[in-house]
């Protein structure tokens, strides 16, 4: 069944440091910074979707604090960084279903200003059942994402420079975007330059963090064609988890394998159709590993796939993210999925850096990695169309 | 860092299904649970098989012994650990870390075995380290034992010591009068410095206190002061430890002689003077033994012996067994500039020098060096020891130039002293910060030498550092300066903190093929 979905606005809060802000509040700044976008208020929604970001009740909490007083459908999924786009996928299928018409999501928090650290708020891990076994690991991502670099580079050859190439393109993109919170252009030396931190990661090949956040509204097809916004159609959605499998895993490739496919299914589309897309940068490891899942290349040669540029707007065959990414632009509260959506619908629209804008694509492409790609994770994948 | 204690793990949270499991981590046994219909062992621990939902599951023993899957070296952890993923003999993959092994070393399918090391609540934690970090601590242990076997064969012709007189009370001879108070022997100690005195005196008493606060019904031995030499009269031992002037010292030398008996051994803890120089001015020069103790005296369990020509074996004999008797791991060596500890570590830490002004930095040399095993690298040492001073001071004595030296010196760059040496430091703080002042010093310094600076891959400065000492820790041995290689391992190991995870000098040189 055709997609009747349609994202009708977006925002990325603009702030990287939100200092004398309440997490509320900032949940309802991009809320009703995504309605206004729209052309919408917040009599229009009647459904509703936050993660663990939001706090006390989740959609409870927050429903009462933004003031929305027609929901009649609320999810409440947590899933890490990739949260909103299990969102997305839930809403479509909630608008399909006529469960709800005008579909919110909204994400924020503030792990600078509030000195919350690296870890997800809102998330419990004193219950987490490894944990008795694992007490004496360091639980930083940085670690697992180190892992999956060292065996990646084991398996295929791939290098700390290829690594690096993901970074570049992010900062090539970057100093274009006013509001990244790194702005400035950096080379492979340079990030190789930078000081190991998780051997083999090194600190410029971690993403920034930084306070803030960002909301989406999709609507079904009909409120869409009545809004003054770009069309663009939420033409495929996936969703899947990988995990140790009582440690039989392997994680070389991520959940975005199974993801990947169920959204080129449903779009019915193949990755040569893509020009554009947002994939989820927490390390730099994680772009080449999605790339493959994704089938934008052939397994193991994602760092081929960047060295050669092909990650760069206007220079290679895949333009990714073009805000500057997790890397350099922006990663609210640890999860970056918001902003991977964002810059999706902004591509979809034309509405990009006119420096960074992919010229006349159809299809656009945002995915996500929550959780630990080394441990367990949940990807989710979204294909945008430009009607 | 190397031989510290590791912290203790956060306890875990048990629950009545995985007590079998802490159970047998307490006997030093990992056991893992395995799918009976399945037949498929699984990690981490549930009641059910999370493969096929058979809560027909039980618990067998693991070998402990796999190999790494994949892992990520933790930086400036406070010992090497690397978050790792091990694939067990037994088939399953668990994340843990690997702990006091050589990282740098460390590669996907290297061998690792399992060890176990207390939480918080005294549960033992698994973790694991590399076969190559076990066969070097056992190697250590070896060398240790033989290294005091050996010098437990002297204590039959030991003469007894009752009375301790230790001459000066800078903060050598300090420590040294801590080292013999906190093993039951009374000392007395003489300086000419009334204030110095006091200083020392107050420092030791509250030393003491500590002990006796710490040792129930411990009262400690008999503390005596004066400012006149001839009070050392009664002594069976007398430890000089004053500044480093062989004129001063046969001074005091012949003022002892004249109130102490025959037999009463002196013993000097010089580091830099020739020992049989010293003996030969005395009337009595079998009597004179070089007792080398290492900064801090009362903590660090190196004593070097230093057998002058002229020894007795009575004098040899006695030194080492008072050694033992202080705690102390004595290593007999023979006269020689530096004598074994000292003459290894300044030909390192010439090549270190030499490696900054080929292209390194300070930081590079010393995270290279943590990295091999030791405690501290060579520059955050000599800035803790204020090793410029004595560096310029010894090339004062003999013309050699050292433009970079110098100039961090007349800088007043001393070290922490002066909270700038090779590295900044903040008030009241010990950790090194790298200072861009001395980076403009160093490139000046390589551009005054016509040096090329390039940029040296870590493998490179390590593989120098060690190389220059096997090639020294080889001179000594070839000289007879010292009886055995594993004598040299021994030395760093009390001395200064190296690692048994990787062994020492001597047998990394064996590991790199250097023997000859």
């Amino acid at each position: 069944m055709r997609s009747q979905t349609f994202v009708a606005g977006i925002f990325e809060h603009p702030t990287r440091k939100a200092d004398g802000a309440t997490v509320a509040q900032l949940h309802a700044e991009v809320a009703l910074g995504a309605l206004a976008d729209a052309g919408l208020t917040l009599s229009d929604v009647d459904g509703y979707f936050c993660g663990a970001d939001a706090p006390g009740l989740g959609v409870a909490t927050m429903a009462e604090y933004i003031g929305l007083d027609r929901l009649r459908y609320v999810d409440g999924t947590e899933s890490g960084g990739s949260s909103y786009l299990l969102h997305v996928n839930h809403a479509a299928r909630a608008i399909a279903e006529g469960k709800c018409d005008v579909a919110l999501i909204t994400m924020a928090d503030t792990p600078l200003a509030s000195k919350g650290g690296l870890m997800l708020s809102g998330v419990d891990r004193s219950k987490l059942p490894a944990l008795p076994y694992s007490v004496a690991v360091p639980a930083l991502p940085m670690y697992g994402y180190g892992m999956v670099a060292r065996r990646h580079m084991h398996e295929f050859g791939t290098t700390p420079e290829q690594l690096a190439w993901v970074k570049v393109a992010a900062s090539q993109h970057a100093q274009y975007n006013p509001n990244a919170k790194l702005q400035n252009v950096v080379t492979v030396e340079e990030v190789l330059a930078s000081p190991m931190v998780a051997d083999p990661l090194h600190r410029l090949d971690c993403c920034v963090v930084t306070d803030g956040g960002g909301a989406l509204v999709l609507v079904r097809e009909e409120i869409a064609r009545t809004l003054s916004r770009p069309l663009v159609r939420l033409a495929g959605a996936g969703e899947a988890v990988k995990h140790s499998s009582g440690g039989t895993y392997e994680f070389t490739s991520s959940a975005g394998v199974r993801s990947g496919a169920d959204a080129f299914a449903e779009a019915g589309i193949t990755p040569m159709d893509i020009h554009y897309a947002s994939l989820y940068d927490s390390f730099t490891i994680t772009v080449i590993v999605q790339l493959e899942d994704l089938g934008f290349c052939a397994r193991g040669q994602g760092g081929v796939f960047a060295s050669n540029g092909n990650l760069v707007s206007g220079v290679g065959r895949l333009a990714v993210n073009t805000d500057g990414g997790g890397l350099c632009n922006n990663h609210p509260g640890n999860k970056g999925g918001i902003p991977k959506l964002v810059e999706a619908v902004r591509q979809s629209r034309g509405e990009a850096h006119p420096d960074v804008q992919v010229p006349n694509h159809e299809f656009t492409l945002a995915h996500a990695t929550g959780a630990m790609m080394s441990s367990y994770h949940v990807a989710g994948t979204t294909i945008f169309q430009a009607v | 860092m190397s031989n510290r204690k590791p912290a203790r793990h956060p306890a875990p949270t048990h629950v009545a299904h995985d007590e079998p499991f802490w159970a047998a981590t307490a006997r030093g046994e990992l056991v893992i649970k395995h799918c009976l219909p399945c037949d498929r062992s699984f990690w981490y621990p549930r009641p059910h098989c999370p493969l096929c939902g058979s809560f027909d599951t039980e618990w067998r023993a693991a070998s402990g012994r796999g190999t790494v899957y994949s892992f990520s070296v933790v930086a400036n952890a406070p010992r090497p650990t690397a978050v790792a993923v091990i694939e067990l003999a037994e088939g399953p993959r668990m994340t843990t870390v690997v702990v006091d092994s050589d990282l740098a070393d460390l590669r996907i399918d290297d061998s690792v075995i399992v060890c176990f090391e207390s939480a918080e609540d005294d549960s033992m934690v698994p973790v694991f380290t590399t076969e190559s970090a076990q066969h070097a601590r056992s190697y250590a242990a070896a060398v240790l034992a033989n290294c005091e076997e050996r010098a437990a064969v002297h204590e039959a012709i030991a003469a007894p010591i009752t009375k301790v007189t230790v001459i000066g009370a800078g903060s050598m001879g300090t420590g040294i009068a801590k080292s013999f108070l906190s093993n039951d022997f009374a000392v007395h100690l003489v300086d000419a410095d009334q204030a110095a005195l006091e200083r020392a005196l107050s420092d030791i008493q509250e030393y003491l206190s500590r002990l006796t606060s710490k040792r129930e019904g411990w009262h400690g031995p008999t503390l005596t002061t004066s400012i006149d030499i001839d009070t050392a009269a009664g002594s069976q031992l007398v430890v000089e430890a004053v500044w480093e002037d062989l004129a001063l010292k046969q001074e005091i030398f012949a003022k002892l002689e004249a109130v102490v008996s025959p037999s009463c051994i002196l013993a000097t803890n010089t580091s830099t003077l020739d020992i049989n120089a010293l003996a030969a001015s005395t009337t009595h020069p079998g009597r004179v033994v070089g007792m080398h103790f290492f900064s801090p005296a009362h903590v660090m369990p190196l004593l070097e012996i230093v057998e002058g020509a002229e020894i007795r074996p009575e004098t040899l004999a006695t030194a080492v067994a008072v050694a033992r008797s202080i705690g102390k791991t004595p290593v007999i060596v023979g006269v020689c500039p530096g004598f074994a500890a000292n003459r290894m570590m300044i030909a390192r830490n010439k090549e270190a020098e030499h490696l900054l002004l080929e292209g390194a930095l300070p930081q590079q040399v010393d995270r290279v060096s943590r990295a091999m095993g030791l405690p501290m690298g060579p520059f955050e040492m000599l800035d803790m020891a204020g090793g410029i001073e004595v560096n310029v001071h010894r090339r004062r004595a003999t013309g050699e130039e050292d433009w970079l030296v110098d100039a961090l010196f007349e800088r007043g760059r001393l070290g922490q002293k002066t909270g700038r040496g090779y590295y900044r430091y903040k008030p009241g703080e010990r950790s090194p910060i790298p200072d861009q002042e001395v980076t403009d010093l160093i490139l000046e310094a390589s551009l005054r030498e016509g040096i090329e600076r390039r940029s040296i891959p870590d493998q490179e400065v390590r593989e120098r550092l060690e190389r220059v000492l096997a090639m020294e820790g080889k001179a000594l041995l070839d000289e007879g300066i010292v009886a055995r290689s594993g004598d040299l391992d021994v030395i760093w190991r009390q001395g200064f903190g190296w690692a048994d995870w990787s062994g020492g000098p001597m047998y990394r040189a064996t590991l790199q093929g250097w023997e000859s």
